[in-house]
């Protein structure tokens, strides 16, 4: 039955037709005109691993002190994809500008968190425990997925899985292919085993127990899933054009996965590279270029599974770097800097003001937003978790939903 | 079938009697389902050795165990290289490693029980030494007496540190070991009150971790007077145990468990037919070797009720596998599938265990379940030794029925299941396939073990116990 997806999603979902189950959760998850969020909803989170130059990502060109301070990195103004008359994205970011001009990009401004360590592998545990009880051991994501049923999350990436998702079952699901979903079962054998599967649990056998039931159902629906992981496999990389770069073969991935109706809600993966000391210029405009790239494709494939009103993609990095370039022609580790957010329902636009470039912190730019009030409300406001239960502390909120 | 959850008609008189074997009451069928049970199952040869043992001195001998002393110079071996490498895969593998080769499989399958019962996890222990140290423990004590055991386990250093007792001092009390082990590890909900648990969190003060050693200091201790139970005293945490153990619903709650783990899944026994279990449990001082052997070899656990009642944890699946199939498989790749199948030893999701039964199952996880069966069978990497094709050449099995039964036989013990003509029509379907190619007969012949195998694997009933 051919399906018109924006029809059913647009208009109302007239009784009794058959929904794929993943349009159903889309509709369901959809957030409604007065409340963001749902129970279906999806979070995508990007982490940007090495300490993001945030000032050279979104720059206040405004501002002469950037100049100042950056007399070789700093951005020329025409070059820059304007936000509004005082910032202006990097020009690799085309992909951001465009989901901007759509409402469809938010820009958290200012963030960090007090006594803040410019150290990399003690920052990031920062950010991955985000709790100020020190005693913890469990990631955020950790403490959310054990709240939002089952294991509830996929790190798609190698074995480095992250201690913002390790909880006491351990970590998530990682998954480096859709290889994994499937059964290897391969050419004319295994078309022929599968259709003897699919016979041998068709039906229940009279008299079975309840146990029994249990079992056959669930391998009739490990079946359905599997043929729904190789027909996602199959469609999406005709459904829309992904770069041919790391991160986008990730959130391929991650698309896949939500084409195919995996259940889970949270899924991460990352990015490495960032730590520009000596000679930002060309790296970060390749990594920036990469990021936006790869976010923009994956937007577009939700887009086209009707999927895009679940999904909340968040970046993130360690720190941002100092606002004075350092004698290499590039920069050291900072404080704070911006968070990415991209989906729908969003404010949009910058969210708080662009840090001060004159009163600093040590040379660094001072953090106004706490990144657990971002991660506050995300998980209440999206995820609908329990944001002070997850986090193990009360932090405001930020309005980054246009509700 | 019979809707009601009881055991209807069980008389608690006989219920928990010997099983008299006859041709009519005792089978190849029932002898599977004890190995299943109770030593994570058994290779043909094992089923073979067994077959001709009376039900009542098999079941003792399983309980029995043999010693090894080779096994225990290799486990020593292994587990000093285990604990060198410092994660918890290594760990995990010298159980899966120990659970394979044990001359005494029902401890080994008694551990993993009372691991899940007194469910500690690494993740927040956070020390791989202190957690073998508890899984040692708890191997020590699996068919001893079950008060020797909580009086330990209450010392012992990871569940110190996994309940927080390590922070329980005298003004600052910590609750939750004492709210557990009422709860989860004694008496079970309703057996006591929020007083009580108040009252022993004062009792359990004054312990913590030094050096990897448990430790009592008196000066964190409360040492005032405790109303627990009933019983008032100035009580400390041993006496909290020994309160635990003098109150009639300890007993029931144990044995209700493992009836549960052991017999089925699918009935909830009243009361009057456990009692004679924990009449007999509780008089001998809470023996669990004699608790295990008298369900392992009454009616009541060869009943209709009982056999195929239960779902196959990951281990019990991976480690039924590995025995059916007759070749030992590397316990580093098979504890990496029971991880993700849902069951990461040492790591249980939280301190009521596993949830265990209908819950093992989910499209998820029953895909690794399948992708572990096509790699296990497939005759190669982790499949090499277990290979299905050894299985069939010595027996010169022929004909897809034959080889289909086989299968049945072996993995189901039911060489007339209803899905045996279809097996055996793909059998024939794909002998047709690869004998177009250039192919020897015995090599065909591998190749169609191998494919019914994974069938078979794939059938509901391959995943009940």
């Amino acid at each position: 039955m051919s399906v018109n997806r924006r029809e059913f999603l647009g208009g109302t979902v007239a009784c009794g037709l058959a929904l794929p189950p993943f349009l159903k959760r889309a509709a369901a998850a959809a957030p409604k005109a007065d409340q963001p969020g749902g129970d279906e909803t999806v979070l995508v989170v990007v982490q940007l691993s090495g300490g993001n130059d945030g000032l050279n990502t979104v720059v206040p060109f405004a501002d002469p002190e950037y100049r100042r301070q950056r007399p070789k990195l700093g951005l020329r103004t025409d070059d820059l994809l304007k936000v509004d008359e005082e910032l202006g994205l990097h020009p690799a970011l085309q992909g951001f500008a465009d989901l901007l001009e759509q409402t469809r990009l938010s820009i958290v401004q200012g963030v960090g968190y007090p006594n803040a360590t410019r150290s990399h592998f003690e920052s990031m545990d920062v950010w991955h425990r985000a709790t100020p009880d020190e005693t913890e051991k469990f990631g955020w994501l950790g403490r959310a997925r054990a709240r939002l049923g089952g294991n509830g999350a996929v790190y798609v990436g190698g074995n480095d899985s992250p201690l913002a998702l390790f909880n006491a079952t351990g970590n998530p699901l990682t998954v480096q292919s859709l290889a994994e979903h499937q059964l290897p079962l391969t050419g004319e054998r295994g078309r022929r085993v599968r259709a003897a599967l699919d016979e041998l649990v068709a039906d229940g056998t009279p008299g079975g127990h309840e146990l029994l039931e249990i079992a056959r159902s669930a391998s009739k629906s490990m079946l359905d899933a599997e043929k729904r992981f190789r027909r996602a496999s199959e469609t999406s990389r005709s459904a829309s054009a992904w770069p041919n770069s790391g991160l986008a073969k990730r959130l391929e991935v991650i698309a896949q996965l939500l084409r195919a109706d995996s259940p889970e809600r949270i899924f991460y993966t990352s990015l490495d590279g960032f730590d520009t000391h000596s000679g930002q210029a060309p790296a970060h405009e390749r990594l920036l270029r990469e990021v936006a790239e790869a976010i923009a494709a994956f937007q577009r494939d939700l887009e086209s599974q009707g999927q895009h009103r679940r999904v909340l993609i968040l970046t993130f990095s360690e720190f941002g770097r100092r606002v004075k370039e350092n004698g290499s022609e590039g920069t050291d580790h900072g404080a704070a800097s911006q968070m990415f957010l991209v989906g729908e329902g969003l404010r949009g636009g910058p969210i708080g003001d662009h840090p001060s470039l004159t009163d600093l912190d040590q040379g660094d730019l001072k953090f106004h937003t706490d990144f657990r009030s971002v991660y506050q409300t995300i998980l209440e406001d999206w995820l609908r978790a329990p944001g002070r239960d997850v986090l193990l502390g009360d932090f405001p909120k930020v309005e980054l939903f246009s509700a | 079938m019979n809707d009601e959850k009881t055991l209807f008609g069980l008389d608690p008189e006989t219920a928990w009697q010997p099983l008299f074997p006859t041709p009519s009451t005792w089978n190849a069928a029932k002898l599977a389902h004890l190995h299943r049970r109770a030593e994570f199952g058994a290779s043909r040869a094992r089923l073979e050795e067994t077959s001709f043992v009376p039900p009542a001195e098999l079941v003792a001998s399983i309980v029995e165990g043999r010693e090894d002393r080779r096994y225990e110079e290799d486990v020593d071996r292994l587990r000093e290289t285990a604990l060198a490498r410092s994660d918890i895969r290594s760990l995990q593998a010298l159980w899966i490693y120990r659970m394979m080769h044990s001359p005494h499989p029902l401890r080994e399958r008694m551990t993993l029980f009372w691991h899940d019962h007194f469910a500690t996890s690494h993740a927040k222990v956070g020390n791989y030494r202190l957690m073998q140290r508890q899984n040692e423990l708890l191997r020590r004590h699996a068919l001893g007496h079950f008060g020797e055991m909580l009086q330990e386990i209450t010392r012992d250093p990871a569940m110190l540190i996994w309940l927080d007792s390590h922070t329980n001092r005298v003004g600052h009390a910590n609750e939750n070991y004492a709210r557990e082990i009422f709860e989860l590890f004694g008496l079970g909900v309703g057996h006591y009150t929020e007083a009580d648990i108040l009252e022993a969190a004062r009792a359990f003060t004054g312990w913590d971790v030094h050096d990897g050693e448990p430790r009592f200091q008196p000066q964190f201790f409360d040492a005032g007077e405790k109303t627990i139970l009933g019983r008032t005293g100035p009580w400390g945490a041993g006496d909290v145990v020994r309160i635990v153990l003098e109150q009639p619903a300890c007993g029931r709650f144990l044995v209700r468990k493992l009836f549960a783990e052991f017999v089925s899944e699918t009935i909830e026994p009243g009361e009057d037919v456990l009692e004679p279990l924990v009449e007999g449990f509780r008089v001998r001082n809470y023996d669990i070797a004699w608790l295990m052997q008298t369900m392992l070899g009454s009616w009541t656990f060869f009943s209709d009720e009982a056999m195929r009642h239960r779902v196959k944890s990951p281990v019990e699946f991976v480690l039924g596998a590995v025995r059916e199939l007759d070749g030992p498989a590397g316990p580093l790749r098979l504890a990496e599938l029971c991880e993700r199948m849902g069951q990461s030893l040492f790591r249980p999701p939280s301190v009521k265990g596993w949830d265990g039964g209908g819950n093992w199952l989910n499209s998820r996880t029953m895909l690794v379940r399948q992708q572990t069966m096509i790699e296990l069978t497939r005759g190669r990497g982790l499949g090499q030794r277990t290979d299905p094709a050894r299985l069939v050449s010595s027996r010169g099995e022929s004909g897809d029925v034959g080889l289909a039964e086989t299968f049945l036989d072996l993995m189901l013990q039911r060489p007339d299941h209803p899905a045996r003509d279809r097996i055996a029509a793909l059998l024939g379907e794909e002998r047709r396939r690869v004998q177009r190619g250039f192919a020897s007969a015995s090599s065909v012949d591998g190749e169609l073990a191998r494919t019914a195998a994974q069938l078979v694997a794939a059938l509901p009933d391959y995943q009940l116990a």
